[in-house]
């Protein structure tokens, strides 16, 4: 009977419960830390960026572009990544219309995680005109 | 024991118990947190270390072509107005069978690596593979005929091929294409009187860039025993277009050389006892340089590519951390595949 009426101890075990249940449900709020998404976005972004300015040498890309070669353009940038790399390559205007009839692409996507980078040429025949080329690189899983 | 002494026990027991456990829980997350901080610095720090060598001249900016030791290293091209254009003579200074060549201490102390391993590899866009498929006596004459094979990195690919066969005395050009398959195949005609090594070398450039343009090399024995191996009889170094040829054996004579690519042919000029000025072509394409001599009684024929690509440069990564940074680059207007391997960081 004394056990019974002396509860002032099972209200103290009830708020330890509760202050436990409030001090594991804070360490929910920390966020994970993401460590890959963060180095695979500035590895793919540094590789489009190098393979659209190399394979740009000597006007080449604004060549292409120009004689709407898509087939070759698509071959370039194919043979310039790696099989594991999806990309898909549109063409704008300077209006940032796009020009290619045909998607110039390696597949459908297969990655949220999806980079894109622009990147600006202009012919050399006499119109000089301005292309606005964006190359979006992802990893395929 | 009163029974609230028992349960402030418990209560005290269980509130410790979840305090420790969070903590804990905090410090491994806040460690995973600063392990990520640190391997993001260490991916933006190697990245730029690549960026740095591909794109900086190094100290002097002739360093390639002079075959001095270099007090900063960079692999760029300083006379050219792109970015990513790499210099032949620093590329052909990376290939330890080059007597010019660099050692790993050399680059890695210009380079300020002293901590970290490195790595430096070219290949070709296109690789390509010669096997000799068939052969047959034709009069005075034997046919050979040559699978050639072309792939780029998403897999077989359509090509133009521009082939060489140089034998005793004698040298010719055929040339042909492959199907969309990769395959393609070159039949050559040796007159049976130059018999000895013969060496068919193979240029193919991909059909929707000229820029993509690679070379394969076939050594065969010609109505004679196997040939040596390359580079048995000669070293060659070629360095800013002139080849330095170092004879490995006294007996050792030069009858021949030639320089190819894939659109032109020429015979090297001498220009000492040991050196032969290399043509400039104006060629979107790598050159190979050929030799033939004699040792004694057995002739050989030997070669080497400038540039000297593909080449492997550095440390080998074996059982340990890499981190790879791929370019593609551009060596006097051809395309390349560079790649940079970087150590951890100590």
């Amino acid at each position: 009977m004394r056990l019974l009426k002396d509860n002032k101890g099972q209200i103290r075990i009830i708020e330890a419960f509760f202050a436990s249940i409030l001090l594991l449900s804070s360490l929910t709020l920390i966020p994970v830390a993401e460590k890959k998404a963060s180095d695979s976005t500035a590895i793919l972004s540094s590789t489009a960026r190098n393979i659209l300015m190399s394979l740009d040498s000597n006007g080449h890309l604004a060549s292409l572009i120009s004689n709407e070669s898509w087939v070759n353009l698509k071959s370039c940038v194919q043979s310039s990544l790696a099989p594991m790399v999806w990309f898909n390559l549109t063409v704008f205007d300077e209006n940032m219309t796009p020009i290619n009839d045909i998607p110039i692409t390696s597949g459908s996507a297969v990655n949220d995680k999806t980079v894109a980078v622009d990147y600006v040429c202009a012919s050399t025949s006499s119109d000089y005109a301005v292309y606005i080329v964006r190359l979006q690189l992802a990893e395929v899983d | 024991m009163p029974a609230i002494s028992i349960d402030t026990f418990f209560a005290c027991s269980l509130i410790v118990s979840v305090a420790l456990l969070a903590t804990a829980s905090l410090a491994g997350t806040m460690q995973a947190r600063i392990d990520s901080l640190q391997d993001l610095n260490k991916d933006d720090y190697l990245s730029n270390i690549a960026e740095h060598i591909v794109t900086s001249d190094g100290t002097p900016a002739d360093w390639g072509a002079t075959g001095t030791v270099p007090s900063s290293f960079g692999l760029s091209d300083g006379d050219s107005s792109y970015l990513y254009e790499l210099d032949i003579d620093k590329i052909g200074r990376l290939n330890n069978q080059n007597v010019y060549a660099l050692s790993y201490f050399q680059a890695s102390q210009a380079a300020r690596l002293n901590n970290i391993a490195l790595g430096i590899s070219i290949s070709q866009m296109l690789s390509i593979t010669v096997t000799l498929s068939a052969n047959s006596t034709v009069g005075d004459a034997t046919a050979y005929t040559f699978q050639v094979t072309v792939n780029q990195a998403s897999g077989p690919t359509s090509a133009a091929l521009q082939c060489y066969i140089m034998a005793e005395d004698y040298l010719s050009a055929v040339s042909n294409a492959t199907t969309s398959t990769g395959v393609g195949y070159i039949t050559v005609e040796i007159p049976n009187d130059s018999y000895g090594p013969a060496l068919l070398i193979v240029f193919a450039r991909a059909s929707f860039d000229d820029r993509i343009t690679a070379y394969a090399t076939y050594s065969f024995a010609h109505l004679s025993q196997e040939p040596s191996p390359n580079h048995t009889f000669l070293g060659l170094s070629p360095l800013n277009y002139t080849l330095n040829v170092e004879k490995k054996f006294p007996d050792v004579t030069i009858e021949h050389g030639y320089a190819f690519s894939y659109g032109y042919q020429s015979n090297l000029t001498s220009t000492s006892t040991a050196t032969y000025a290399i043509p400039e072509f104006v060629d979107k394409s790598p050159i190979v340089l050929a030799i033939s001599g004699l040792n004694g009684t057995t002739s050989f024929v030997e070669w080497t590519a400038y540039p000297d690509i593909p080449l492997d440069f550095g440390a080998d990564f074996a059982n340990s951390e890499k981190n790879v940074f791929v370019y593609t680059v551009l060596v006097k207007e051809t395309l390349y595949k560079l790649t940079l391997s970087l150590g951890d960081v100590v």
